[in-house]
């Protein structure tokens, strides 16, 4: 099994609830106060009980001072991907460095074909956001002029501006084969569906996608950050033994330590994001009491194993 | 910012020129701008329509006002000289194609702030297909449109809020006639021209003496900033009120907010209603 030895993070999901603006924004400053490194906002431009989250994430970065946010994953169908990566730019210079880029190739394309994005089928989408990825990135470094001729995107000669205040990682959220090898080849994070929609069973057989991919792209696969979007609550009792063909992490903090650090050793994630209701409880438990306690059985997991991997890294010589 | 926040002004208009690379994202600054003030409004001054989908823009507006308590109007253009938008990813329209997607996209931006459960629009440039309104903005947001053209001009007086140009852009007599065809235009629409805000964004240095050009930075507004003393302002500003206009924009060529503060204390309590 594969742990790619990232730091952990720790972040919360925040639902961009518009029918409680103030609510949402209580609830960022709180994950804020806690000590969260993420807040991770969905993108649906075509869910109308949501609010914009581009518009949200520039206001919470307005109000906390050290969370990082991202969303998770940005729709790449109606955002043009030159102006994503200025707002992106924009919004990482304003906050001194944390806005990360969170994107995919959109799941829902009707939805967003109904709020007026261009057709196209899967297999275009995906196209179109290996151009975007490429588009975006330049867009952070290039000096000059930025020229682009894709089947999807074009730009003419764009003066790239202003850089990020730091190198902003692009994450992809991508579930099926060919999203999954188009994250090994080019993206520097996997934000995986939500558990309940991928198990952990499930979740190591597509990392085993990623991995082949980056090797073939000739990339370490550790250069890519695995982040996990995980339900759950806690509970005085597990409900049952934990099994990779959970949906969701129910029990007490030490069950919790024990499933996510089980993650991370074995299946390689880097990055946790609670999902649940946004209350004080739930959401100090995770950081206070769970995140210490992982970060801590991981350490120890990893010192254990380092012995291992030297010696793996011998026999292959 | 603030100064204006706290000196009772009713605007910050904020430009978009997305393909200006030391620029900051308008849409994303805003809602920074936002949070660190309370009372005052902000507008795209104007956003440019071709590099946004206005589906999207219309969410980021609602969205914004909704987090605001109602602070967020929304300023709209065509966008600047084709080739810019071109370069930047956006489709190279002519002026007529330009006009017609402004007039689509005031429908489509409309259409997502109404009460409909599902809305769809057929046009030559945007379409929605049962599209789910949402959220609803906390306010009535009024769509000022930058126009500057005949046809442009026109559609103003048909279906938007306000008229946003530019001085300098435009001379005096432009300007003139340009409120003249908004008012035919809304009466020819059955629509009281009255219900049409006029807003001028005049680039401007408050002082005593009138600087060397030289010495100005470059504005993105075509003409001579306009300079002079308190005293010389309140005439000039009158005489825009004369010409139409009921909302003055002022663009401080010197940024400091030493122009700002100039404007609200030796200004603004002097005009006519204050």
């Amino acid at each position: 099994m594969t742990d790619y030895g990232h730091e952990l993070e720790f972040g919360y999901f925040l639902v961009p609830e518009a029918s409680d603006p103030s609510g949402v924004l209580e609830t960022a400053r709180l994950a804020d106060r806690l000590g969260y490194d993420l807040l991770a906002v969905q993108d649906h431009p075509y869910q109308p009980a949501h609010l914009d989250a581009l518009a949200l994430l520039g206001a919470i970065l307005a109000q906390t001072e050290r969370i990082r946010v991202f969303q998770d994953v940005g729709n790449l169908p109606l955002r043009p991907p030159a102006a994503f990566a200025k707002a992106a730019a924009t919004l990482d210079l304003l906050s001194g460095g944390r806005f990360e880029a969170g994107l995919g190739a959109g799941g829902f394309l009707d939805s967003a074909q109904a709020m007026g994005a261009s057709a196209r089928t899967p297999g275009q989408s995906l196209e179109a956001l290996e151009e975007a990825i490429v588009i975006i990135r330049a867009w952070w470094t290039t000096a000059g002029v930025l020229r682009f001729h894709g089947r999807h995107y074009v730009l003419e000669g764009a003066r790239p501006g202003p850089k990020p205040a730091h190198p902003i990682g692009i994450w992809l959220g991508a579930a099926k084969p060919r999203a999954l090898a188009l994250t090994g080849r080019k993206a520097d994070g996997w934000a995986a569906p939500l558990m309940n929609y991928l198990p952990p069973a499930q979740a190591a057989a597509a990392q085993r996608v990623i991995d082949a991919a980056a090797s073939a792209a000739g990339r370490d696969p550790r250069e890519i950050r695995r982040i996990y979007n995980v339900p759950g609550a806690f509970t005085a009792n597990p409900s049952a033994p934990a099994s990779d063909t959970d949906q969701a992490i129910i029990g007490p903090p030490e069950h919790w330590a024990a499933v996510l650090t089980h993650l991370a050793l074995d299946l390689g994630f880097g990055t946790f994001i609670l999902l649940g209701p946004p209350n004080h409880d739930l959401l100090r438990t995770f950081i206070v009491d769970v995140a210490p306690d992982v970060r801590e059985r991981v350490a120890a997991g990893r010192a254990h194993a380092e012995p291992v991997a030297a010696t793996a890294d011998h026999s292959s010589q | 910012m603030r100064v204006a926040d706290e000196g009772g002004l009713a605007f910050v208009g904020v430009q978009d020129h997305p393909y200006q690379h030391h620029f900051f994202d308008t849409w994303s600054l805003i809602p920074t701008l936002l949070a660190e003030t309370k009372r005052i409004s902000f507008f795209t001054d104007v956003a440019s329509l071709p590099l946004r989908p206005p589906a999207v823009m219309a969410k980021a507006a609602a969205s914004l006002d909704v987090l605001s308590g109602g602070r967020f109007e929304l300023g709209l253009g065509g966008g600047a000289r084709p080739e810019l938008i071109a370069n930047f990813g956006g489709p190279r329209r002519t002026p007529g194609e330009t006009v017609e997607a402004i007039d689509e996209a005031i429908d489509v931006i409309r259409l997502l702030w109404s009460d409909e459960r599902s809305v769809s629009f057929e046009g030559k440039h945007y379409r929605l297909s049962d599209a789910r309104p949402g959220p609803h903005p906390a306010h009535p947001i009024s769509i000022w449109v930058g126009a500057f053209k005949p046809r442009m001009i026109r559609l103003v007086g048909r279906k938007a809020d306000g008229w946003l140009p530019s001085l300098g852009v435009l001379t005096r007599e432009e300007m003139r006639a340009g409120n003249q065809q908004i008012d035919e235009a809304a009466d020819k629409a059955g629509r009281d021209p009255r219900s049409v805000r006029r807003l001028l964004n005049v680039q401007g240095l408050i002082g005593d003496t009138s600087p060397a050009r030289s010495e100005l930075p470059v504005g993105y507004l075509a003409g001579e900033p306009l300079a002079g003393p308190a005293g010389w302002w309140l005439e000039t500003i009158a005489g825009f009120v004369q010409d139409g206009f009921d909302t003055i924009v002022f663009w401080p060529v010197d940024p400091s907010p030493g122009q700002v503060e100039l404007l609200i204390s030796e200004i603004v309590p002097q005009l006519p209603g204050s």
